[in-house]
């Protein structure tokens, strides 16, 4: 998964622990998952680098 | 022939019908001086060569391209206009250039309303961009102080981003081409969003960007594109064409990076906690439901069932004490019965019937024995006792009865 749509399921999974419809096994289940993707999200924010893709190379091999 | 003297308003308003009759368009260009752009919004400021000098005034809601400098040379147009209050002429400008620009201006303001007509710089036709850009093609002067302002600001910002760095010319005549081979190339890539930009310069180093088939490019992207050029004040024609016009190459490398990495971090912590807190607070109201609407339940449940049992408890009883019933009723039945059999089954019943019993010496006398002559029997009926004497026996003694 990327990190955006980590982004999104952590936002996903907020919303059903916080809503009333779910049961309450479910939203064990939906908190752990939301505490794991957002300590890979950290980790991933921890560890990322800039990264800078020149692209001329291509562009020279192709005209 | 004496005349009556003028006063001086009519004399000025005299100077002033004549003067701005004959200069209502004045077109000249000079060299600004005295400059100031008053808090107001208005530009005030004289026009000079060698040897002379005129006042001029730029009202606020006049639009001004660039930034008035002294001794910047312009050309000017507008009309003349007596300020009666100073006894003063001046020139009201509606438009002002710099000089040797004209005609690039001239173009510049014909190619925008060419391509505003044809709907390129319609609102609804702009893109959205990524809430959260994580590939970003950037084409650019790989020298100079823009390239290495988005850079740093996007590594400051959020360094995971992913930039596709296409070195391109941006000054000189074979820029336009190269830009739009730029936009061409990056469109290959499944970007997020393009900025095309460079940093400030004149006019002319910016022209580029003024030209039709950039604009071209930019409005046939796939990609959305941030125009970043030059500074705050400088407006191109890829401005207004491109989706998201930025004040200056690192406004672009600030606008793709909407939410920093610390802004995230600190976003994921307070997540995480939020997390916890409402699963503790589920938790809990859980328990709490368990221990007061819970346990009620819970008692209903029990007693429900403990009243079933005593329920089927009730009706083996009863079923236990109809069985005892019948049989103790049956069990007197066979009582009575045995009881009559019984009855019937005395020794002494037969006297009932008139049968006596014969007894000697207080015994009964067994059948087999034959009672001596004269010795005393007795005779014993149902209500009385007959005592007699033998006086003989025969054998068999009913044969003949």
């Amino acid at each position: 998964m990327k990190f955006e749509e980590k982004l999104l399921k952590i936002d996903e999974l907020v919303k059903l622990v916080n809503s009333n419809n779910e049961s309450i096994e479910d939203q064990i289940k939906y908190y752990e998952e939301g505490l794991k993707l957002i300590e890979e999200c950290r980790v991933f924010l921890a560890n990322a680098e800039q990264k800078i893709i020149d692209i001329s190379s291509k562009s020279a091999n192709t005209d | 022939m004496a005349t009556n003297p003028l006063t001086i308003s009519e004399l000025t308003d005299e100077i002033k019908s004549i003067l701005e009759n004959k200069f209502f368009s004045v077109y000249v260009t000079g060299e600004i001086s005295n400059y100031k752009h008053h808090s107001s919004g208005h530009h005030y400021f004289s026009l000079k060569d060698e040897n002379s000098q005129i006042s001029c005034t730029i009202w606020r809601n006049t639009s001004v391209n660039f930034s008035l400098k002294n001794g910047m040379k312009v050309i000017v147009r507008g009309e003349l206009s007596v300020y009666a209050v100073q006894g003063k002429y001046q020139i009201i400008c509606t438009s002002i250039l710099p000089e040797g620009t004209g005609d690039l201006y001239l173009a510049f303001e014909k190619l925008k309303s060419e391509l505003s007509e044809k709907g390129y710089f319609a609102q609804e036709r702009k893109r959205e961009l990524p809430l959260l850009p994580m590939k970003i093609g950037i084409a650019t002067s790989p020298t100079g102080a823009a390239v290495q302002d988005m850079f740093s600001t996007i590594e400051r910002r959020f360094c995971p981003t992913e930039i596709y760095f296409r070195p391109t010319l941006v000054q000189g005549e074979a820029a336009a081409l190269d830009i739009v081979k730029a936009i061409s190339e990056l469109n290959e890539y499944d970007l997020d969003v393009i900025i095309i930009g460079r940093g400030g310069g004149s006019m002319e180093d910016l022209w580029c960007f003024n030209m039709e088939i950039v604009a071209d490019a930019i409005y046939n992207s796939k990609t959305p594109i941030i125009s970043a050029v030059g500074h705050e004040t400088d407006f191109t024609i890829s401005d207004f064409v491109a989706d998201v016009r930025a004040a200056t190459p690192t406004a672009a490398a600030e606008i793709c990076t909407p939410i920093s990495k610390v802004e995230f971090e600190t976003r994921l912590i307070a997540t995480k906690e939020n997390l916890f807190t409402q699963i503790n607070a589920n938790l809990s109201n859980l328990k709490k439901f368990l221990q007061s609407t819970g346990s009620e339940i819970l008692y209903r449940r029990l007693t429900e069932k403990i009243h079933f049992h005593e329920q089927r408890l009730d009706d083996r009883q009863n079923q236990v004490e109809m069985s005892l019933k019948n049989k103790l009723e049956k069990f007197t039945q066979k009582l009575d019965s045995l009881k009559f059999s019984l009855e019937s089954l005395h020794p002494l019943q037969p006297l009932e019937k008139g049968f006596a019993l014969i007894r000697q010496k207080n015994k009964v006398l067994k059948p087999n024995k034959v009672p001596a002559v004269n010795s005393e029997l007795e005779i014993v009926r149902k209500d009385d006792l007959i005592i007699a004497k033998v006086l003989g026996t025969k054998l068999k003694m009913f044969d003949n009865v």
